[in-house]
């Protein structure tokens, strides 16, 4: 289970679990939601289950809705896309709640109906973090529903696609896996029962022998047309575009089982083979199932879709209303508040507007648009409420043109270049087999004809590839899980193959290799007195702007002295007069407004933001602001730097350049000002040049890069929060690990190469019985799944000692 | 002996009702959430809405 991150240190005082930013402090503890302090109440009241205190909650709430907030809600459009059944009197939503995390939000949860009485029922998946809410849509809405959760604290995250009807399609093909399991279990155990007396060669009646047989026979059918069906498929689907994949010898060697069983059965003249072919469909399907990892909680598939509001306000005729977002078009009037996302390209009219495009761009600050400039979807409004106009459909913004670009058109492209390594060897395999098959029917046919056509088949069955087809599914399915258990998340077992061919790694900057939510500041001037210390913290604590909430939250003191005066100009600074003394904060142009020659301090030379502090337009000193590199960053490059050429890929300016040469052996491989699509190109310059690329990166900016590179990683100091497109999810906390996360790679895929030529033995012994026309069932008996319990076996403990040699926290390990 | 065909296909009959359940319990979703009943199941329940299972979900 993924525990989600956390900064602050407290712990819940009823749960354990350590609270997020906003904890709520109760009789001197701390709790980490509603829930929580509710059932400790309840306890501390000895008054288990019968307390009315869960009443209080909408009393008293602890979130404010904004007006407006949930209105799109009432949109039949968006609801019929929201909800999961409707009829005359009830309608059933799925919300995702991030927010749950402990028992006690399921018991909050799942008594919403003591809250709201036309709520019929909820039910919590705890570990997908949703609600199943049933309620009565007569009586209540969608929309009360929505803002009932956020009052108790838990906000439903919608996004605009529909997330949980393509989840709900990967469930359908999940469990149909697991039928197809069952049924061939079922099948292979009976068979396999039946079919005893003649391992054991005992005397039994001819007419029990012909019964056994017959039922054999009948349980092998649904073997055949059910459990088979896809191998048959895809290997139909591989002649038919001239390729050769591990699915054509299996569905050779299936029905040559099966056709060869139904003849000796039908002729009287043996047993068949009836329980090899059940055990070899029950195995693989096994193996399918065992490489298919699920994550509950992580979407590799997001687009810009998820990361557009569901609705913004608009203004027609004068009055403010919400509407879906995807239906705003070019002249419509929209109202961004703070921490709003503008969803297409739009002309500023009214209001200061500081955009963070850090998303779209990796720029880290906020830019300042005047008045009648464009500003560009996916940009995001610090600050006050402004107005604009929009100036082009969603559908056209320049934030879904970037995923018009034609590497999303071909989604797939990728997958189907890639052949797996399971394909290349079985591509060697099935001539091999073919030919074989064919010279021992020639053979036969010149020695003895009677023995052709058993020889041809032999051939075709004992060589039906089943522990060459699992033991790619068994060992990388285990390693993807061991993976996830250290903190790297991968798609899918291809993407470990690709892994473990990479040669070139391109890093992305803001967020990648710095911390996204941390930076390191410094103060550099002449000391500071307490009160002034605290006149400062007062200053910034009026400024939205994040360097403001940075150096707010940097400086001691409690903030609280009386302001007068203060003014904001955007862009240059802040000033306000307190305790009688003009303080100013903020660029030096702004600060030396009175053309005084600046002392020079030893910070001019430093890269990074400057934010200039003046009292009584006295320059005292500055605050030097730089992105904080991730931990052990430098071990990481360099160790990555003996296997893998390095490349940065950065949106940002070249100031902190200096900072960067001690990371990147190679300057030239630091790349500055590299817009979304830019990065995209040198990527695939690079792969041009026979280079296979792993991109890691972050947000919006990298989303194209991601998707051309090999194997794209996105990093994330939160697996709940947005992350884009990509083969793999890397948890930040583990970013020093990414050395050992490429061995580890490497080394599995070399390990299913070994049981590759296990695999190889196991066929030759059997062919060499096959080629002489010495195949008994007994022996195939044994022989199948001897080879695919030992692959599977060898598979398993192989990468979990490989785990234990290679993920270890300490990095020493990586020394040879 | 004859009893024999009786017996094995009371036996088939028995396992076939054994995949029965299993593949009605998957696809009543039993096995989708693995976590949350362990958890419920502790909690205290006041009231019981008794509307509640005769909605179904289509």
């Amino acid at each position: 289970m993924i525990k989600p991150l956390q900064n602050t240190q407290t712990a819940c005082f009823h749960c354990g679990d350590l609270c997020l930013a906003e904890a709520i402090a109760f009789q001197d503890k701390v709790f980490c939601c509603e829930g929580c302090k509710l059932v400790f109440e309840l306890l501390e009241d000895h008054n288990l289950g019968k307390s009315d205190n869960i009443e209080k909650l909408i009393q008293s709430p602890n979130k404010t809705i904004l007006k407006n907030q949930f209105s799109f809600l009432d949109d039949d459009d968006v609801k019929k896309k929201l909800l999961s059944f409707s009829d005359q009197t009830n309608e059933i939503i799925v919300f995702s709640l991030p927010q749950i995390h402990c028992t006690s939000c399921i018991w909050l949860l799942e008594n919403l109906y003591r809250l709201n009485s036309n709520i019929k029922n909820v039910q919590v998946d705890f570990l997908k973090r949703t609600a199943r809410i049933i309620y009565n849509k007569q009586k209540t809405s969608l929309r009360a529903i929505a803002e009932l959760l956020t009052t108790i604290g838990y906000k439903p995250q919608i996004q605009l696609n529909d997330i949980y009807k393509s989840e709900n399609q990967d469930v359908v093909i999940d469990k149909n896996l697991i039928y197809k399991i069952g049924v061939a279990g079922f099948c292979f155990g009976n068979i396999m029962l039946l079919s005893f007396p003649e391992y054991l060669s005992l005397h039994v009646e001819p007419e029990f022998q012909l019964f056994f047989r017959y039922i054999n026979l009948i349980l092998s059918l649904p073997i055949i047309f059910y459990v088979s069906i896809d191998y048959f498929r895809s290997a139909f689907i591989a002649v038919k575009n001239k390729n050769i994949n591990i699915d054509i010898p299996l569905s050779l060697g299936i029905i040559s089982f099966f056709l060869r069983s139904v003849f000796e059965i039908v002729s009287n003249t043996g047993a068949g083979y009836f329980d090899s072919l059940a055990g070899l469909l029950f195995f693989l399907s096994l193996g399918k199932y065992f490489q298919r990892k699920t994550y509950n909680r992580i979407s590799f598939d997001r687009d810009y879709n998820s990361f557009i509001p569901i609705a913004i306000s608009k203004i027609e005729n004068g009055k403010e209303m919400t509407v879906a977002a995807n239906k705003v078009r070019k002249g419509d009037r929209l109202i961004i508040r703070n921490n709003e996302i503008i969803p297409t390209d739009a002309i500023l009219l009214k209001g200061n507007a500081t955009i963070d495009y850090s998303f779209i761009s990796g720029e880290s600050l906020p830019i300042q648009i005047h008045s009648g400039d464009l500003i560009y979807a996916g940009g995001k409004q610090t600050g006050s409420i402004i107005e604009v106009v929009a100036d082009k459909d969603l559908t056209t913004s320049t934030l879904t043109q970037l995923w018009n670009n034609s590497i999303f058109d071909k989604k797939n492209a990728n997958e189907k270049q890639f052949s797996s390594i399971t394909d290349k060897a079985s591509k060697r395999f099935t001539i091999g087999i073919i030919a074989i098959a064919f010279f021992s029917l020639f053979y036969w046919m010149y020695v003895n004809p009677a023995n052709a056509v058993n020889a041809f088949t032999s051939v075709l069955i004992i060589a039906c590839p089943c522990a060459l087809a699992i033991s790619a599914p068994f060992a990388l399915g285990n390693a993807i899980k061991i993976l996830a258990q250290h903190g790297l998340y991968v798609k899918n077992t291809s993407v470990l193959e690709k892994l473990s061919q990479i040669d070139t790694i391109v890093f992305d900057k803001t967020g990648t290799i710095t911390k996204s939510n941390e930076s390191n500041i410094q103060y550099v001037g002449n000391v500071l007195l307490d009160d002034e210390i605290n006149a400062l913290k007062s200053l910034f604590k009026q400024s939205s702007h994040p360097l403001s909430i940075q150096l707010y939250n940097f400086i001691n003191g409690n903030g609280n002295a009386k302001l007068k005066s203060y003014s904001e100009l955007i862009g240059s600074g802040i000033s306000a007069c307190i305790n009688n003394k003009n303080i100013k904060a903020g660029s030096l142009k702004f600060i030396n407004s009175l053309n005084i020659p600046p002392q020079v301090f030893s910070a001019e030379h430093k890269a990074g933001s400057k934010i200039y502090v003046s009292i009584n337009d006295k320059i005292q000193g500055c605050f030097v602001i730089q992105n904080k590199y991730r931990e052990n960053l430098k071990k990481t490059t360099s160790y990555l730097s003996n296997n893998y050429a390095l490349y940065l890929f950065t949106g940002d300016n070249a100031s902190e350049e200096r900072n960067l040469a001690q990371y990147f052996a190679n300057e030239k491989n630091i790349q500055f000002q590299q817009k979304p699509i830019d990065k995209l190109n040198n990527i695939k310059k690079l792969q041009n040049d026979g280079k296979k690329v792993a991109m890691i990166g972050d947000g919006l900016n990298d989303a194209g890069a991601l998707k051309q590179s090999n194997v794209g990683i996105s990093i994330s100091e939160s697996v709940n929060t947005f992350s884009p497109a990509c083969d793999a999810i890397l948890d930040a906390n583990k970013f020093d690990q990414l050395p050992s996360f490429f061995v580890f790679s490497a080394k599995s895929v070399q390990l299913v190469k070994i049981s590759f030529f296990i695999s190889l033995t196991y066929n030759c012994i059997g062919l060499w019985f096959a080629t002489h026309a010495l195949l008994s069932p007994v022996f195939a008996a044994v022989l199948m799944p001897l080879s695919s319990i030992s692959i599977v076996l060898f598979g398993i403990i192989g990468t979990t000692i490989l785990a234990k040699k290679y993920l270890v926290s300490d990095m020493h390990h990586l020394q040879n | 002996m004859s009893v024999l065909f009786l017996l094995i296909g009371a036996s088939l009959l028995i396992a076939l009702g054994f995949l029965v359940t299993f593949i009605v319990s998957v696809k009543k979703g039993q096995f989708d959430d693995t976590y949350t009943p362990s958890v419920r199941i502790l909690l205290d329940h006041t009231k019981q809405n008794s509307t509640t299972n005769k909605i179904k979900e289509q």
